[in-house]
Formats: structure tokens, C-alpha cells, sequence
């Protein structure tokens, strides 16, 4: 490695992202149900009742809307259109019989997480109570989750805003061992790269960016006056069950993730496998 | 034929002409492969060790070498090589002793920790992190040297230009950093190797040439950040928002990312400043003044290199060999070259330009000496002429000797080849995807190199005769 890459280096890793405190505007919440009038009633009152500490939860518009009001996906993305939420509340395989089989999200709910760019609150089904039968209305413990959280406030402002005064607000970060290992796998037939140094440097650095930026988000919130307790989960693991140990572990109420993908049509692919296993919480899709 | 050496005052014995020529088309060879290393894709140690080679078999074949035992200083006589005694083993020890120094140093977070300081300081200001990281350059080129400065300087200008989202600007700012690099080189008897071998041939103490130096830096410096400003259009930020925002932009930087432990930070800058210390009065110490600079970078390497003690070879390793190897087999064609009488060839002819007066004699070396340097390491001229001028008995404080460092010096600020540091800017700003040309390099360094050269004989004629 040349000088010039060693002090290059140096500064890069010394330039770090900042995060600046800002409250989400959520005034707007609409329902999106399959349900005839008086079951989407009956679930619109749940929802409102799960989402009780949220900001002005009493100064809140609510629109539920009933199967006959969107079935299609077109008549779904005008209703967003005219009513323009700031955050559309739903539930996996909304118009879909493939509920019984929990292996995907419904066309409804991917079309609306990559076309809007209104945050999406995915919620058990009408009539279950598993992951949010002990939830009611915030402070709730949130964990904010990406592959790549150092530098994402969206993501962070959502989650705090989530959390709710006095709340927990989870940073977790998992790197994905097996990628890892793989690249550790090719670097260890390269004679030019030194494999132990690489993978103690590498796996270091890997760790230490959202760990950084969690300290980041954690000081610059405890500046601003947010009553939130701040801790972060950086380690790595295979994804998946990793987070699952966590939210486990944590007893996290809600997760909050990233969706998007730049360059892509598709949901981000580990967001769409979280959105499709984690049916024990309820995961806030941005 | 032969050619009787009269100005350089060594051994003298005859050499016919032809092979004093011989000799000098030998050098010649050199120098020009040395103008021309980039096109030849070597590294600079590998064709002056080749040249070596051929010297060292000419003189031999010659018979211009003096084989035979060397008398140490305490009278006893050792069997050493030709070329072992050929070499300047202090100026070696100066250069090797002082980039393990730097190195280990670094490693503390020290000059990155100043760094990154001075750029929140300027609160992300385009003019006023011109001013900072010009400061930055020199100082650092002084203490440091100017390769290590430029790397340091260089790598974090492209960071924080980027992160300012002022990469437009990045190009500039790399241009003049790397013209300032050779104006600190001129600060301290340290700062580089011209520095190093003509105050030592000339016997100039680390203070006096700072004493000397000092004016002219501070002049120059300030004059080529006014000029840089100016011809790049770097202006201050004009509204309170854009300082807001710059601010914000900068103060992302965690100056304490890089520093393993606060306490051997803290032990870095004190060695640092204590170096700095040592070596300026290193000719006033008891018994250090006999060890010699050498001994004192050497010595505080060692220091430094306890923290790391079982991993030293990692330093060891980041050494440049390259140009260690390219001075040890340097000082061994001089010293052929010597012998071959070719320096007493180039002494007459420098005595030709001597005796164009106090004032034409050494205006025309300082010029001459630039625009040597400017296409060749400027290292074989500062050692060339140092050892003629020492050769011809010539006064420290005359001003001939500061010719030779002011034009080696500085003209490495006329082409991109013409220093080892202008060469490190060229190579960040590639690096980046900036095009520059040897050619572009030229239109764009020269108005400043100008301008410097009229500054530094006006200053060596004015003041230094």
C-alpha cells in the first residue's frame, strides 16, 4: 500500500457522517384494509389504538379504507395520490388469498413501498393478535435496521419518532458473515494481500462505521433534548436469524427499515425478506 | 593529453582528457536517465546502481580508484571496499533515521490530528483552507519533508474538497500545495535532501540556515497563496448560509479517528518538537555534536520504534529503499567522477560563471541550478556542486552555496519531474481523474516558479552577498 492510499485512508475514515435531529411531520394516516365497512372500522380502531403516543395521535386525520375502495392497485396509488398520507398503515397479502401461506407480501403492498414515497406500516392481519397484542401506543422500544445504517437519518428520525418520548430506540447493524467470509475466502489466494491483517483491519472497519454513527445519533439526540434511550447492536452473523435473536432478545415493539434500492424496481432484497418472515412485529417500511 | 585538476582540492593526479570525457559522458548518461525515469519505467536506485556499476568497472579498468586499506581514526588500517568509504554514511543515517521517525509518528494520529483541526478551523472557507493548508504544506514540508507534507496535504484535500462538494477546486489546490512543498523545503537545514548535503558540505548550522531561510519562506509563501487565490478564482464564501452549511460539512471530520492511544499522541508531539530541538542545536550538544544529525534522527527512530517493538518490520518494510539505495550508489559515481577528474571539469567551467562577479556569478548559478533541477533530480546537482564548491575552498557564508539551495530547491517547482513532491501532486491528481500534463503542468507552475526565482535572487543579492 502506497503512503498516499495510507493518509487517503486515514482522512476517509475520519470523515464521518453527521446526524442532525429532526422531528417527521405525521399528520395524515390512512387505513388500507380488505375488509367490509364494519371489520375495517373495527381494525382502523386497532391501528389507532397501536399508534396512541404518535406525535398529536388526538390531532391525527384518519381515513380507513374499505376492500371496495381499492382493489385494484391502480385505485390503491390514486387513493395515496388524492389523500396524500404521510403514513399509509396495511397488512401482508391485502387483497390476496396467498395469506395462508406465508411466503410473500401481496402486490398491494410492494407496488405502494417502491412507486410512494410514503412510509408503510406493515401490521398483523385483522383478527391476529400475535406482535402487537402487547403493544398499545408508545414509548415503544424501535429497532432501526439496514445493511447500511451509517449515515441513513431518514431512517433514524423515523425511529425516533416511532419511539416516542421515553422510549428505546435500537440501532442494529449486522454485517453479513458469509459475504465476508467469502471475500476473506478470495483474499486469502492473493499473495499480495496479507489475509490476516485484511481480516482483522476489514472486519474492524466493517463494525466501527455504524458503531460511529450510532455514537453520532446518540450524542447528537441526547444534545437536542430527545428522551430516548439510545443503544446500538453492530455484529456479525447471518442476517436473518441474527435479527431475529435480536428483536428477540430486545423485545422490540416495531422495525423500522429501508426499502428502496437505488438503480432497482424490486424491494431491496433483505428488506423483502424481513417484510415476509418477521410476522411477529409489526415493521415500518420506508 | 592530459587535464591537470587546479579547482577542486583533493588528491590530485592526472587523468588524460579523453578519459575525463569518457567519465563525463558517463555522467551525462545518468543525468539524462534520471530526466527521463518515467520513460524508462525504473525505479531511480536501480539506474544510478547500473551507472555505478559502469563507473566503478571503468575506474578500475582505469586505474583511477584508490584500492587498498583505509585508516580509521584510530590508526588501524581495515580492508574496505572502494565504494563503502565513497558513500556519505551521514546524510544516509539523516534520511533513514528521519522517515522512520515521520513514519512511526504517523502512525501516532499526530499530523492527520493537526490536519484535520486546522480544516473545522477553517470552518470549510474555500480561501481560508487555502490559507491553512498552504501554512500546513510548508510547515510540514520543513519539519517533515516535503513528500510526507504533500502526502498528508494532498490526501486530505481530496477528502474535504469532495465532502465540501468543491472537487472543482481540488486541481488548484493540489498545484499550489505542491509548489509550496519546495518553498518549506527550504525552511530548515532538515527539510530536504539539497538542504541536507549543501549545509553540510558547507558547514552551515542548522540555525543560521534557518536564520537565512526563514524570510524568504515566509515571503514566498504568503506571495504564492495570494497568487493561487487570484489565478483559480478561490474566493470566500459569500452568505451566511453557505458558511452554515460549509461548517456543518467539516465538522463531520473526527480528528480522533486515527489515534490508537491518547497517550503516545501526546508522546509523538513531544518527541516531535523535541527532534526539531535536537537537531537545530545538534552542533552545540556535548558529545552529540560529535555523533552528528545522523546519530540524532537515528536515535529518535529507535525511540520511537519502541512502541511498536514487535512489529517494527512493518516500518522496516514502509522504508524507501528506492532512495536510500538511489543516494548510497549516487555518492559512488560522484566520488568515480571525482576521480575520473570529471568534477574539476565542471568546476572550471563553474569558475567561468564565478567570476562573472558577486552579483552575475551567483544570479546565473541560482538560475542555472533551478533549470537543472527542474529537469533532473535536483540531488546529484546539490551534490555535484556542493563538493566542487567545498572542492574549491569556497567561504560558508558566501552566497554561491545558497544559490545552489534556492535553484535546486526551487526548481523543482518548473515541471511536474523536477521534485519528488510536484511528482506526488501529479500523482494524487491523477489518482482523482484530474488531467495533467507534463506540458500542462509547465503552463500553469511556471508564472508561480517565476516569480519565486525573481524573489529568491533578488533576496540572495540583496541580502546574502
Amino acid at each position: 500500500m502506497s503512503r498516499i492510499d495510507q493518509f487517503a485512508s486515514a482522512f476517509l475514515a475520519a470523515s464521518k457522517p453527521k446526524f442532525e435531529h429532526r422531528e417527521v411531520c405525521i399528520e395524515r394516516v390512512l387505513v388500507l384494509t380488505d375488509l367490509d365497512e364494519k371489520l375495517a372500522g373495527a381494525y382502523g380502531a386497532r391501528v389507532r389504538d397501536f399508534l396512541g403516543g404518535l406525535g398529536q395521535s388526538e390531532a391525527l386525520a384518519w381515513e380507513v379504507v374499505t376492500g371496495e375502495r381499492c382493489r385494484s392497485i391502480g385505485e390503491m396509488l390514486e387513493l395515496v395520490a388524492e389523500w396524500r398520507p404521510h403514513l399509509v398503515c396495511g397488512y401482508r397479502n391485502l387483497h390476496s388469498g396467498a395469506w395462508r401461506w406465508p411466503h410473500s407480501l401481496s402486490d398491494h403492498i410492494e407496488v405502494l413501498t417502491q412507486v410512494t414515497d410514503v412510509p408503510v406500516l406493515l401490521l398483523p392481519r385483522p383478527g391476529e393478535e400475535k406482535g402487537w397484542e402487547d403493544a398499545t401506543g408508545a414509548p415503544f422500544t424501535v429497532m432501526a435496521l439496514t445493511d447500511h445504517l451509517a449515515g441513513d437519518q431518514h431512517l433514524v428520525h423515523h425511529a425516533v419518532e416511532f419511539a416516542g418520548s421515553g422510549g428505546r430506540l435500537l440501532l442494529a447493524h449486522v454485517e453479513h458473515q458469509a459475504v465476508f467470509d467469502r471475500y476473506m475466502d478470495v483474499i486469502a489466494r492473493l499473495p499480495r494481500i496479507p489475509t490476516d491483517l485484511a481480516r482483522e483491519d476489514i472486519k474492524r472497519q466493517l463494525l466501527k462505521e455504524p458503531a460511529d454513527w450510532a455514537a453520532e445519533v446518540t450524542k447528537e439526540l441526547s444534545e437536542a433534548g430527545v428522551a430516548i434511550d439510545v443503544r446500538h447492536l453492530v455484529q456479525m452473523g447471518q442476517r436473518l436469524p441474527t435479527y431475529q435473536r435480536l428483536i428477540s432478545e430486545n423485545n422490540a415493539d416495531l422495525l423500522v427499515m429501508n426499502t428502496k434500492q437505488e438503480g432497482q424496481l424490486a424491494m431491496h432484497g433483505l428488506s423483502y425478506q424481513i417484510a415476509v418472515e418477521m410476522r411477529s412485529i409489526p415493521v415500518l417500511m420506508l | 593529453m592530459t587535464f591537470a585538476l587546479s579547482a577542486v582540492a583533493h588528491s590530485v593526479h592526472e587523468v588524460p582528457l579523453w578519459v575525463t570525457l569518457l567519465f563525463s559522458a558517463v555522467l551525462v548518461g545518468l543525468v539524462l536517465s534520471l530526466a527521463l525515469e518515467e520513460k524508462l519505467h525504473a525505479k531511480k536506485s536501480l539506474i544510478v546502481g547500473v551507472f555505478a556499476v559502469i563507473s566503478l568497472l571503468l575506474g578500475a579498468a582505469f586505474d583511477l580508484l584508490p584500492f587498498g586499506p583505509v585508516t580509521n581514526v584510530f590508526g588501524e588500517e581495515l580492508a574496505l571496499p572502494v565504494y563503502i568509504p565513497a558513500i556519505d554514511w551521514g546524510v544516509i543515517a539523516i534520511i533513514l533515521g528521519s522517515s522512520l521517525f515521520v513514519d512511526v509518528t504517523s502512525r501516532s494520529g499526530l499530523f492527520t490530528w493537526i490536519a484535520i483541526r486546522l480544516t473545522k478551523l477553517s470552518g470549510g472557507d474555500p480561501l481560508r483552507l487555502l490559507w491553512f493548508y498552504g501554512g500546513m504544506t510548508v510547515v510540514f514540508s520543513a519539519v517533515l519533508n516535503n513528500v510526507t507534507a504533500m502526502i498528508i496535504v494532498g490526501s486530505l484535500t481530496a477528502v474535504s474538497l469532495d465532502r465540501l462538494g468543491r472537487r472543482d477546486k481540488l486541481l488548484s489546490f493540489l498545484l499550489v500545495e505542491g509548489l509550496l512543498t519546495n518553498v518549506g523545503g527550504l525552511l530548515t537545514l532538515i527539510s530536504s535532501v539539497p538542504n541536507i548535503i549543501v549545509g553540510t558540505a558547507a558547514g552551515i548550522s542548522f540555525v543560521s540556515f534557518f536564520v537565512v531561510a526563514a524570510p524568504y519562506v515566509l515571503v514566498a509563501t504568503i506571495v504564492t497563496l495570494l497568487l493561487g487565490a487570484r489565478w483559480n478564482g478561490i474566493h470566500k464564501l459569500a452568505t451566511e448560509a453557505e458558511k452554515e452549511e460549509a461548517a456543518g460539512l467539516v465538522a463531520g471530520f473526527d480528528e480522533r479517528d486515527g489515534i490508537e492511544s491518547e497517550g503516545f499522541l501526546w508522546f509523538a508531539a513531544a518527541m516531535t518538537i523535541l527532534f526539531i530541538l535536537v537537531i537545530a542545536t545538534t552542533s552545540v550538544l556535548p558529545w552529540v555534536s560529535d555523533l552528528g544529525m545522523g546519530f540524532v534522527a537515528m536515535s529518535f527512530a529507535v525511540i520511537m520504534l519502541i512502541r511498536y517493538k514487535a512489529e517494527v518490520d512493518r516500518f522496516y518494510d514502509a522504508v524507501d529503499w528506492d532512495l536510500l539505495g538511489f543516494f548510497a550508489g549516487l555518492f559512488v559515481v560522484i566520488n568515480v567522477m571525482e576521480h575520473a577528474q570529471v568534477l574539476g571539469l565542471i568546476g572550471q567551467g563553474l569558475e567561468k560563471v564565478i567570476a562573472l562577479g558577486d552579483i552575475g556569478g551567483t544570479g546565473v548559478l541560482l538560475i542555472a541550478s533551478a533549470v537543472f533541477s527542474s529537469v533532473t533530480d535536483n540531488i546529484p546537482l546539490a551534490a555535484m556542486l556542493s563538493k566542487i564548491l567545498g572542492g574549491m575552498g569556497t567561504d560558508p557564508s558566501s552566497p554561491l552555496w545558497w544559490s545552489v539551495v534556492f535553484g535546486a530547491n526551487l526548481g523543482g517547482n518548473i515541471t511536474p519531474i523536477g521534485s519528488a513532491s510536484t511528482l506526488v501532486a501529479v500523482t494524487i491528481m491523477h489518482k482523482h481523474k484530474l488531467d495533467m500534463s507534463f506540458v500542462g503542468f509547465v503552463k500553469k507552475a511556471l508564472p508561480y516558479a517565476a516569480v519565486q526565482l525573481v524573489f529568491a535572487t533578488i533576496y540572495v543579492l540583496t541580502f546574502l552577498r
